[in-house]
């Protein structure tokens, strides 16, 4: 029964987590929040990684019962993500394997989301829509990968809300979006905005153009609240979500839904994918914030699974990239 | 001339490289002495340069005997300086990822 470390930082969330066999026994995490009306930028993030990860790892074995010994791999995100906090990130998962002379595993923070939301839910074969502030893509499982069905092409929904979010200067903590999903609750004005499908995909950069346009005239004028905004934004851009993911489930014959990734913590999107789940006869899973969000168990969780396929990372691999896809990974540990 | 910035460290320097004016090659080099080769060695294999990104600055790690060097190049004197700080904090953690992880240093803790 294998133990797995892992490690994630590829955004503004670093977090520590430890599983073996199907159970997480420590999930610590912190965030790093910047002011409202800001974003986080790669240098800071990676400063408030380096400065709190070894605290992390501590945190995570202390919770867990476990010492070094105990462990049997070491995972950590190779990507996607932001350069510098993946370096910070993977600096200490090398350091870690090396003094402990463990087996060491890049992993792909996509599919990390997909094997925690599968652990945790039970989903046997869903349509995964993974919406984060990085990424937004409709993915499925078939013949050993995990194929991109659809996705935005151009900025991830999260990264929509979250700069939406700076223009009205919404606070991030706990995160943006979580902010504007309770204002969301609170809005009654629809306010008409571009709807943009094209295909198995979305677009979202003009919506966000749109919007912070019409913004400041809106507020300006008195035609409707910063409310009515968040709550406008919100059915737009779900709505795109429910369609891209219904039009994959119809493409792959499929009767579940999983939705995995920060955006995937709203319940206003939950309640969205389960109203068109129902219309078609199929199951919703989701999870809670613990897993939706950014977290290390997950990293571990999916460095489990790739260990016991037999999946290694050699030392002369094991830096980060950026851009990973997530069907560059053969899932060898999936029939 | 003009002088390349000075970032000031154990046995750091920066200094112009042999280009001819208007493509100026800046070069900042850290020397680090560590107890023992060993020490260096491992801090060497832990920093490995990450070849994604190495564009637009250059990032070469060097062992002799218990000295560590580590030699970073650019043309912008911009990203010189933003390299610079990252290799400084990538550098310190690992030196604190050393001091604390070695066992006997995690020890199981008490029920």
């Amino acid at each position: 029964m294998p133990t797995v470390l892992g490690f994630e930082g590829s955004a503004n969330k670093i977090g520590v987590g430890v599983v073996r066999d199907g159970a997480v026994l420590a999930n610590p995490r912190r965030t790093y929040v910047t002011p409202p009306g800001t974003g986080f930028l790669p240098g800071d993030t990676a400063r408030h990684h380096r400065a709190v990860i070894l605290d992390l790892l501590q945190e995570a074995l202390t919770e867990a019962g476990l010492t070094s010994q105990d462990i049997d791999c070491i995972a950590y995100t190779k990507g996607p993500g932001m350069g510098a906090p993946l370096v910070s990130v993977a600096v200490v998962a090398r350091t870690v394997a090396q003094l402990w002379n463990k087996p060491l595993l890049g992993v792909n923070h996509c599919i990390g989301h997909i094997e925690m939301g599968r652990l945790i839910t039970g989903a046997t074969s869903p349509t995964v829509l993974y919406v984060s502030g990085g990424n937004t893509q409709v993915i499925a499982y078939s013949e050993h990968r995990y194929r991109i069905f659809g996705e935005t092409i151009d900025i991830a929904v999260g990264n929509c809300l979250d700069r939406f979010a700076r223009v009205l200067k919404i606070s991030n903590d706990p995160s943006p979006g979580y902010n504007i999903e309770q204002m969301a609750k609170r809005g009654k004005k629809l306010v008409e905005l571009p709807y943009t499908v094209k295909g198995m995909d979305v677009s979202f950069s003009g919506i966000l153009s749109f919007i912070e346009d019409v913004a400041q005239r809106m507020l300006a004028t008195g035609e409707c609240t910063p409310e009515d905004l968040c709550f406008s934004l919100q059915e737009t851009v779900f709505a795109m979500l429910v369609e891209i993911t219904e039009r994959a489930m119809a493409h792959c014959g499929s009767q579940e839904a999983l939705i995995v990734g920060g955006v995937g913590c709203n319940l206003r999107l939950q309640e969205m994918m389960e109203t068109m789940c129902q219309e078609r006869g199929a199951r919703l899973f989701a999870t809670d914030e613990r897993f939706c969000i950014d977290n290390g168990a997950m990293i571990a969780q999916a460095g489990w699974e790739m260990f016991r396929a037999g999946h290694r990372t050699p030392l002369s691999d094991s830096g980060i990239t950026q851009r990973y896809r997530t069907d560059e990974v053969e899932v060898t540990w999936r029939d | 001339m003009e002088r390349a910035p000075y970032t000031p460290g154990p046995g750091g320097d920066a200094a112009p490289g042999a280009r001819g004016p208007g493509n100026r090659l800046l070069q900042f080099t850290l020397t680090i002495p560590f107890p023992s080769a060993m020490d260096a060695e491992i801090a060497h294999r832990f920093l490995t340069p990450n070849e994604e990104l190495q564009e637009p600055v250059r990032e070469e790690l060097h062992v002799n005997g218990s000295i560590l060097t580590v030699r970073l190049t650019a043309d912008d004197p911009g990203q010189l300086q933003m390299s610079i700080t990252s290799c400084l904090g990538q550098l310190s953690l690992v030196i604190r990822a050393m001091q604390i992880i070695m066992p006997p240093f995690f020890t199981k803790p008490q029920q």
